[in-house]
C-alpha cells in the first residue's frame, strides 16, 4: 500500500516539471490554433459559416501564394540538400584545414536573418547593385534582378540556399562522422569501388539523416517570411507573396481576421501533415537514442 | 595512385575554397560599402574597393536614426525572453531526458510539434488577444510571445544536455543525502552549466532575428532593431552605407559569441535536429 502511493505520487510529480511549459505553450500556441479554427468558420459578425472557405478556394491570390510556395519550397529545399551533401563529403575527406573550412561555412548560418536580406538587397540593386552589373556583365545579358514576377523568386531562394546550406551541410556531417571508420576498411579490403561505396554503404547508413533533413528543410522553407517580405515586399505583382506573407496581408495587414484565420488553417493543415511524417520518420532513431 | 589522390584532393580544396569565397562576399560587401563615402556607393560599374575609408554611417546611424533605441528594445525584450524560457525549458528538458513515464513518447512528440508550427497559426488569435490585453507595442508582450517559438527549442536542447549527464552521477548525490531538486539545482545542473548556456545564447538569438511577431505586435515604443532594419531597408532614402553600417552593428555581436561558443551549438542543435 505504501509503496503504491508513493509510486503514483512520484508519477504526479513528473507534470509539475512540464507545468511552465504547458502554461506558456498553452497561451501561445494551443489556445491560439483553437481560436483560429473557430474564427475560420465564423463571419465577422460572430454568424457560423463556411463562406471563408469557399470564398477561399476561389481566391486567385490565395492559389498564387500556394503555388509560389510550392514553388519556392522546391527550389530551395533541392538546393540546400545538394548543396549541403557536397560540402559535407568534402569536409569529411578529412584534409589538414577541414574544421576552419566548416567554421567560416557556418557564419551565413549564424548570421540574423534581416542583416543577410539587407546585403542581398543591396547586391541585388537594379541600378547600383554589384551582382546585378556583375552577373549581366559576365554574361552579357540584361536580366532585371528582381523586377521580372517569372524569376524574382529563385533570385531570392539563392539567398536563402546560401544562407541555409550550411546547416544542412552540419546535420549531414553528424551522420557521416557517425559511420564506423571500419566498414570503410572492409570496403577497402573488398577492393570495392567509391561508387559501390558510395550507393552501398554511404547512402544506405545515411538514409535516416537525409530523410530528417528533407522533412525538416521543407518545413522550415515553407514557414519562411522575412527575405521575401524585407527584399520585394512580396512584389513585383504578388509574385513573391509566400504564403505566411498572404496570411499577414489579409488577417493582420487586412483587418479580414477571419478570412485570415481560414487562410492559415489550411496552410497549417498541410504543415502539420508533413510534420507528422516527420516525427514518425524519427520515432525509430528516437528509440535508438535513449 | 598517389597522383590521382593529390588531385583529387587538389579539387576538393578548390571546390571548399570556392564555397568560402561565395559565403564570405556578401560580408566583404557589407563592410565595404558600410564604410565608404556615400557618393563612391553609387557608381557604374560598382568599385569592389573605395578610395577613402570612413566611419561616417556608423556614426549617422548611432546618432541620427532610431536604430541604438531598437537594440536596447531589442535586448531588453531577447533578455526578458531568456531568462522566462530558460525557467520554463530547463525542468521540462530535464523530465524528457529522466524520467520514465508512459506519455513521454507523446510529449517529446508534442514538442517537436510545436517546434514546427508555423508562426502565421498562431498571428491573428494572438492579434486579437494581445489587443484586448493591452500588451501590444509593449516589451513583455513581444518577449513573451517570442516563447512560441524559443521554448520548443530551448526544451529539446536542454534536453540532449542532460541526457549526457550519467545517471549514476545523481544517484551518488541521492545516497549521499540530497533531495531530487537538491541533485538538480546543485548537482546536475552545475555539470550541464556550458550546454545550458548555449541553450540561453541560442534562445536569445531566436529572439533577437525574430521578425512576423515583431513586426506584427510592435509599433513604436517596443520596436526591436530586426523590424528597425527592415523599415530602414525600405526607405526608399538610398543610405544603402548606412543601412549597412546598422546590419553591422545588428550581427557582430550574435557572431562573436557565435565564435565562441561553436561547439556547444553544433552539438545542441545539429544533434536535436537529427535525433528529432
Amino acid at each position: 500500500m505504501y509503496a503504491r502511493i508513493k509510486r503514483t505520487l512520484c508519477r504526479e510529480r513528473i507534470i509539475y516539471y512540464f507545468i511552465p511549459a504547458i502554461i506558456v505553450l498553452g497561451t501561445l500556441a494551443l489556445y491560439p490554433l483553437i481560436n483560429n479554427l473557430w474564427l475560420s468558420v465564423h463571419v465577422k459578425s460572430g454568424q457560423w459559416s463556411i463562406g471563408n472557405y469557399t470564398r477561399l478556394f476561389g481566391d486567385k491570390w490565395f492559389w498564387n501564394a500556394m503555388l509560389i510556395t510550392g514553388k519556392w519550397m522546391l527550389v530551395t529545399v533541392a538546393g540546400e540538400l545538394l548543396v549541403g551533401l557536397l560540402l559535407a563529403n568534402l569536409i569529411n575527406l578529412k584534409m589538414r584545414g577541414t574544421k576552419l573550412f566548416r567554421t567560416v561555412l557556418m557564419i551565413p548560418w549564424m548570421t540574423p536573418m534581416i542583416a543577410v536580406c539587407t546585403v542581398w538587397a543591396w547586391m541585388y540593386n537594379g541600378d547600383f547593385g554589384i551582382l546585378n552589373y556583375g552577373i549581366n556583365k559576365l554574361l552579357g545579358t540584361d536580366i532585371l534582378f528582381l523586377s521580372s514576377p517569372s524569376t524574382a523568386i529563385l533570385w531570392l531562394a539563392v539567398v536563402y540556399i546560401w544562407k541555409r546550406s550550411s546547416f544542412v551541410m552540419l546535420m549531414y556531417l553528424s551522420g557521416l562522422q557517425g559511420i564506423s571508420e571500419d566498414i570503410y576498411d572492409a570496403c577497402k579490403i573488398d577492393g570495392a569501388s567509391w561508387r559501390t561505396q558510395l550507393f552501398k554503404v554511404t547512402l544506405p547508413l545515411m538514409f535516416p539523416v537525409i530523410r530528417s533533413v528533407l522533412l525538416i528543410s521543407i518545413i522550415t522553407a515553407m514557414n519562411q517570411f522575412t527575405i521575401a517580405y524585407s527584399i520585394t515586399r512580396g512584389g513585383p505583382s504578388r509574385s513573391t507573396e509566400l504564403m505566411q506573407m498572404y496570411i499577414y496581408n489579409t488577417g493582420i495587414a487586412g483587418f479580414q481576421y477571419n478570412y485570415g484565420a481560414a487562410a492559415s488553417t489550411i496552410f497549417l493543415a498541410v504543415v502539420l501533415c508533413l510534420a507528422v511524417v516527420y516525427i514518425f520518420a524519427t520515432e525509430k532513431a528516437e528509440e535508438d537514442a535513449f | 595512385m598517389k597522383k590521382r589522390k593529390a588531385a583529387h584532393s587538389a579539387l576538393a580544396y578548390l571546390i571548399l575554397t570556392a564555397a568560402v569565397a561565395m559565403a564570405l562576399f556578401p560580408y566583404f560587401w557589407m563592410i565595404t560599402c558600410a564604410v565608404r563615402e556615400q557618393k563612391e556607393l553609387f557608381t557604374i560599374p560598382p568599385k569592389l574597393l573605395s578610395a577613402s575609408v570612413s566611419l561616417d554611417n556608423f556614426t549617422y546611424v548611432l546618432t541620427r536614426t532610431r536604430i541604438p533605441a531598437y537594440m536596447l528594445n531589442s535586448v531588453i525584450i531577447a533578455t526578458s525572453a531568456t531568462l522566462m524560457c530558460l525557467v520554463v525549458a530547463i525542468p521540462a528538458g530535464y523530465a524528457l531526458a529522466r524520467f520514465n513515464f508512459k506519455s513521454r513518447k507523446l510529449v517529446s512528440s508534442g514538442v517537436i510539434l510545436f517546434k514546427l508550427l508555423p508562426q502565421s497559426a498562431a498571428l491573428i488569435p494572438l492579434f486579437i488577444l494581445m489587443g484586448k490585453l493591452g500588451l501590444m507595442d509593449t516589451h513583455f508582450g513581444l518577449s513573451y510571445v517570442h516563447l512560441f517559438t524559443m521554448v520548443p527549442f530551448a526544451i529539446w536542447m536542454s534536453r540532449g544536455f542532460f541526457k549526457t549527464v550519467p545517471v549514476a552521477v545523481e544517484e551518488a548525490a541521492l545516497i549521499d543525502g540530497c533531495s531530487k531538486p537538491n541533485a538538480l539545482l546543485r548537482v546536475v545542473l552545475p555539470i550541464t552549466a556550458p550546454g545550458l548556456f548555449s541553450v540561453g545564447v541560442y534562445a536569445f538569438m531566436l529572439s533577437w532575428e525574430e521578425f512576423i511577431f515583431a513586426y506584427t505586435f510592435t509599433s513604436s515604443r517596443a520596436k526591436p532593431v530586426s523590424v528597425g532594419i527592415a523599415l530602414f531597408l525600405g526607405e526608399d532614402a538610398n543610405l544603402w552605407g548606412a543601412v549597412m553600417a546598422s546590419a553591422i552593428l545588428m550581427g557582430l555581436p550574435v557572431l562573436i559569441v557565435f565564435f565562441l561558443l561553436q561547439d556547444h551549438f553544433i552539438k545542441g542543435i545539429v544533434g536535436g535536429a537529427v535525433k528529432g
